[in-house]
């Protein structure tokens, strides 16, 4: 495995990228320190401060040097020395969680260690793929794992089944619910991707954002997983129409957020 | 050719056939109700309003109570802010239907809360969009913002519409007293705005069609985009959010979907009206409704923009707190039923 770590002169970063180096040696894997600058002046100045060095816009650049390179995760820090432009087009990190491929972890907490992680699932492809990052992450830490699942639904109309709308997660396990299945799924990938100890479910009913802000605050989890569709950019009807929460978790949740992009 | 639907096409033509033979029936009974209506029952804007909205309680729906507020305008019954104030009382009330059929589901055993919140939702929803717009409307028309606004149809469609209904509209005044026309009337553009739901084609849609419509978030513009497009098409709120339905097996929709779709819904919800203001020939009715429609655009937009989580959460805890409990959802009838009646009482 191959892991990202971006820096951009800042301590914040440094910090960040700290985290990612520390991630990469529980897991085995080989941390890569990466520098975007905007100048080939600037290039000369900052030589010897990354192991790799770029010219131009740090997305795009980190973008490539990602598929470019092979990496399987991407880490930077939440911001940037930028906090003013920032507010205009969003973080790098946000920016760069939007449009990955590859898996990103954005850095919010540099110093607090991984002791649980809370994995959310919308119930599809992207929610299986994250469970199995977060089971990677769980077996690298030797955190706890949630995997939560929020229903949002409500009924309308003389089929919908009003009782299972408000199922825990044991009880739509037991009965076999869309949702129960995929929860004992997702259960099994992070399983099978290393997740040791008890993999704990819970389905929270409200508006999804709301729920998961929530459950962060109630299980003070360390690091928050969350699954997404892969948008590609000559697809851009499909992001605009759908409404990206793993965007607004990377924005409003004040810890670690792994952003796992699923491409179908 | 095998796909068309013939019976629906006939089922179309019979219900636009009687939506204008109803609307003409209104129009000719309306005229002798109007000294009664004055007298009796509205009296001010705030009477129309309250009348609008138990009107539509009476007949489970809010659109043949909108047509029938511009007869009664046509008719010089009422004034125009009566007859703005009486079709957006119609809109209050007519998502009383919804209410009612999640409380036959909860006395059949289910969740109360589950059984109910689609009805709170659509009637909490409208209310809140609908106040602030009664001030937006009464601004509108106080300055004459659409006025000029004067849509021509052609006179020769007049004339047809006249040769094909004037007998039949002269046939019962001939033997029937004017009121029991407007009843007639009355009972002739309900069934026709129920056939024209019948008519619809039918939506055996799988959820890939529409990408897994009623289980993505979508952002709340899409959503109100989708809810204003497909009422055009349907021009009722009800039954165009009952497309959305098969769209998930299980009938579930996700409450970050609803709500701006119903906000959506709500704006073109009145086309019918808007083509009954036309039938009528009479550009102040046409005015009534287009300021109507822009009125709740001009506060739901806004919402939408600026204040939508703020505004879904608040509407989310309100369907929570009434729906908790029978003494909270007993308020609320109370309440719901208690201020149009209050307004019924202003003199």
């Amino acid at each position: 495995m191959k892991f990202l770590t971006c820096v951009e002169g800042s301590q914040a970063a440094d910090e960040a990228a700290q985290i990612g180096e520390g991630l990469a040696k529980l897991a085995g894997a080989e941390a890569v320190r990466f520098r975007v600058v905007e100048s080939q002046r600037e290039a000369e100045r900052h030589r010897g401060t990354a192991s790799l060095l770029r010219v131009g816009s740090p997305v795009q650049e980190i973008l490539a040097e990602a598929e470019r390179g092979n990496f399987d995760l991407i880490v930077i820090g939440a911001h940037t020395r930028h906090r003013l432009a920032e507010m205009f087009v969003g973080s790098t990190a946000s920016r760069l969680a939007k449009q990955s491929r590859i898996p990103v972890l954005v850095v919010k907490q540099p110093h607090q260690t991984t002791k649980s992680v809370l994995v959310c699932t919308g119930g599809e492809a992207p929610g299986g793929f994250c469970a199995q990052w977060g089971g990677r992450v769980a077996a690298w830490t030797g955190a706890s794992l949630t995997i939560l699942h929020v229903m949002s639904q409500i009924a309308f109309g003389a089929k919908s089944n009003l009782d299972e709308l408000d199922d825990t997660a044991e009880e739509a396990i037991s009965q076999g619910t869309r949702e129960g299945k995929h929860l004992q799924s997702a259960v099994q990938l992070a399983q099978e991707a290393g997740a040791g100890g008890e993999v704990k479910t819970k389905i929270r009913h409200g508006l999804v954002l709301d729920e998961i802000l929530e459950e962060v605050e109630a299980g003070d989890y360390d690091l928050v997983a969350i699954g997404a569709h892969y948008v590609p950019s000559n697809d851009p009807l499909r992001g605009l129409l759908l409404d990206d929460i793993a965007d607004q978790i990377v924005n409003q949740c004040p810890r670690n957020v792994l952003v796992v992009r699923y491409k179908q | 050719m095998r796909h068309i639907n013939w019976r629906k096409i006939g089922i179309f033509i019979l219900a636009l056939f009687l939506f204008i033979l109803s609307i003409q029936l209104l129009k000719s009974g309306a005229k002798v109700l109007a000294p009664f209506v004055g007298r009796w029952a509205v009296h001010n804007a705030y009477n129309a309003l309250g009348f609008g909205w138990l009107f539509a309680y009476v007949v489970l729906s809010g659109s043949p109570v909108a047509a029938t507020t511009l007869t009664l305008f046509d008719a010089g019954a009422i004034d125009q802010l009566s007859a703005f104030a009486m079709i957006s009382g119609s809109r209050l009330g007519a998502s009383l239907i919804v209410l009612l059929i999640g409380f036959v589901y909860s006395l059949r055993g289910h969740d109360r809360r589950g059984a109910l919140a689609m009805g709170l939702l659509s009637l909490l929803v409208t209310a809140v969009v609908y106040v602030p717009a009664l001030g937006v409307g009464y601004w509108l028309l106080q300055v004459r913002a659409f006025d000029w606004l004067h849509p021509v149809v052609g006179s020769e469609a007049f004339s047809l519409v006249d040769m094909i209904f004037d007998p039949i509209v002269g046939f019962a005044t001939a033997y029937l007293p004017r009121w029991l026309v407007f009843l007639v009337g009355f009972g002739v553009l309900w069934y026709s705005l129920n056939l024209i739901d019948q008519a619809l084609p039918d939506f055996k849609l799988k959820e890939s069609a529409f990408s897994g419509l009623a289980r993505l978030l979508y952002r709340p513009i899409v959503t109100f985009g989708l809810g204003l497009a497909v009422t055009v098409l349907t021009m009722s709120v009800s039954v165009s959010l009952a497309i959305l339905v098969p769209l998930s097996v299980r009938g579930y929709i996700r409450r970050e979907n609803v709500i701006p779709y119903i906000m959506g819904a709500n704006i073109t919800t009145f086309v019918d009206t808007l083509i009954a203001a036309l039938l009528l020939n009479n550009p102040p009715a046409f005015t009534v409704v287009l300021v109507q429609m822009v009125s709740v655009l001009c506060v739901s937009l806004p919402i939408l923009i600026f204040a939508y989580r703020p505004y879904e959460r608040v509407i989310l805890r309100a369907v929570e707190i009434i729906g908790a409990s029978q003494r909270n959802l007993a308020v609320f009838l109370l309440v719901i039923f208690g201020i149009p009646i209050l307004l019924m009482c202003v003199r």
